[in-house]
């Protein structure tokens, strides 16, 4: 349909619907920078009467924006009725991954309607950036002990997790781009790059 | 067209929401638990 020349002769109505869906499909498969264009011009074009459509493309253009590093404002999800994220937004901002599995089981039924339970679990990755973040700015030097990040994963309720554990999250991290640095084994300790260590997300999906 | 959007829902994305400097509840734990770590490895 993209490459139709029709494609902008469609009534509105539709070219939004189309875009909700396309943008839902690019969602599902992480594709995240295309749900953001497709569900953001759904949302913006939407008649502002229609509250309930917009509320629906809402429930999955939060999720993604927060993946891409876009905070929903308050305002936002006090006006659509949307607060089962506004926890979500405040434990994942402090990277409280215990919180974060408070807000998902409080929400659970919520979550598993929307389909997206599984994206918002996702959050979780954003949420162990974060921690790591404070830690490194509390610890403020560019070599950080593996133990101190695993202290802070016990802080917020990881207990289960040890010392391999904790290398394999940052790990991941590096090479997800989330943080810039590298692992010293040999001293149990992440070397973080001296410039942006932890890079806004904002700039990671551009 | 885009008359119908509202304009005052164009700024509700905040990108910079990370601050430097936090002295809430959460780092204030945070801190501790990282105090307590240096604690024991001098022992």
């Amino acid at each position: 349909i993209d490459s139709s020349p029709f494609k902008d002769h469609f009534p509105l109505a539709q070219q939004i619907t189309y875009r909700y869906f396309v943008g839902r499909k690019a969602m599902f498969d992480s594709d995240y920078a295309s749900a953001d264009e497709y569900l953001s011009y759904a949302f913006q074009n939407c008649h502002r009467n229609s509250r309930k459509n917009k509320r629906l493309i809402l429930t999955y253009l939060i999720p993604v924006k927060m993946l891409l590093g876009y905070m929903p404002s308050k305002t936002l999800l006090e006006k659509y009725d949307l607060m089962q994220f506004w926890d979500l937004v405040l434990t994942v901002k402090d990277g409280n991954l215990r919180g974060i599995d408070q807000v998902m089981e409080a929400h659970e039924n919520f979550f598993i309607r929307a389909g997206i339970y599984l994206i918002v679990e996702k959050l979780k990755i954003t949420a162990y950036r974060n921690l790591f973040r404070k830690v490194y700015l509390i610890e403020n030097t560019h070599q950080i002990e593996i133990a101190s990040f695993q202290a802070a994963l016990q802080l917020v309720g990881q207990d289960d997790v040890d010392s391999d554990e904790t290398q394999c999250i940052v790990a991941n991290l590096i090479y997800d781009g989330k943080i810039k640095g590298y692992i010293s084994y040999q001293h149990k300790k992440v070397v973080v790059s001296k410039q942006n260590a932890f890079p806004p997300l904002t700039s990671l999906y551009q | 067209g885009t008359e119908d959007a509202d304009d005052e829902e164009v700024s509700v994305w905040e990108d910079n929401w990370e601050d430097d400097v936090v002295q809430d509840d959460f780092n204030q734990q945070l801190k501790q638990q990282l105090e307590k770590l240096k604690e024991k490895n001098k022992t």
